[in-house]
């Protein structure tokens, strides 16, 4: 009887012990970019050739500006596809404000869900982080493989946003027949 | 009264075991990421954009303007960045 009592408190104190470990101990997604950008600088400094320790600088910065400025131009297309919407859904009088797939059942449901889905894409690509993983010693593979990934990512987006466009056009032609 | 002490000692033990991997192990980490402090590649900031405010009214025609709407990731965006790959 004791050492039942004894087991139990032991694992109870076990697991209060563990619960803040694990919390203390997580990695956060911030964690894995600073470490990512101590990696990179650490092996710039080992780029003995000034021109293309500035070639691979210039590059990292034409990574993250290329991915602002196309998701920039997609945030422009989500505004407009809202104002689309929210003038459809004055015109039909439509008030329901419906977005969790499931929840509503008419086009103007779904086009606003897809157009929510869209804009969290954008707003996701938005903090991505393409900083290229030089420390093989390769240059030009990392930097192309980094940029294949920002180039398949951007397209990825891309494809949601037709995606949306697709159901906002079925609700105009639902309701504007 | 034996058995208890036992107990205490054995959650000490795993305490100290715990305490080990996050103060010292992940303490020794921070040390080793903070030694470039100054970041020698700061990435250049981007300054958010004013957001683009639509206004549509009755008279729009609002296929139209959808049609407009067209998301593309043109090929001369990575334009600059290409040459500088090519380059090096």
């Amino acid at each position: 009887m004791n050492l039942k009592i004894y087991l139990v408190g032991l694992t109870i104190l076990i697991f209060l012990s563990l619960t803040p470990i694990i919390v203390l101990a997580r990695v956060t997604p911030n964690d894995i970019y600073q470490q990512t950008r101590a990696d990179f600088e650490a092996n710039l400094n080992k780029v003995s050739d000034p021109n293309q320790k500035q070639q691979i600088i210039q590059a990292d910065q034409d990574l993250n500006q290329i991915n602002q400025t196309v998701c920039q131009r997609f945030d422009i297309d989500i505004a407009k596809m809202a104002a689309i919407l929210e003038e459809e859904k004055s015109r039909q009088n439509i008030t329901s404000n419906v977005v969790a797939f499931g929840m509503g059942n008419t086009p103007m449901d779904s086009a606003e869900y897809y157009l929510n889905y869209a804009q969290e894409a954008v707003a996701y690509q938005k903090i991505q982080d393409y900083t290229p993983q030089i420390g093989s010693g390769n240059y030009k593979q990392a930097l192309t493989n980094s940029m294949n990934n920002l180039q398949s990512s951007l397209e990825t987006v891309q494809g949601k946003i037709l995606r949306a466009k697709t159901e906002v056009k079925k609700a105009l032609d639902y309701y504007e027949k | 009264m034996k058995n208890i002490q036992i107990f205490i000692l054995i959650g000490l033990i795993i305490l100290a075991i715990g305490g080990y991997f996050v103060l010292i192990k992940d303490g020794s980490q921070t040390l080793q990421s903070s030694a470039s402090s100054d970041p020698i590649v700061p990435l250049t900031p981007s300054p958010s954009p004013t957001p683009a405010v639509f206004k549509f009214d009755k008279s729009t025609d609002l296929k139209s303007e959808l049609q407009t709407v067209n998301p593309k990731v043109e090929d001369n965006d990575f334009e600059s960045l290409n040459k500088i790959i090519s380059a090096i």
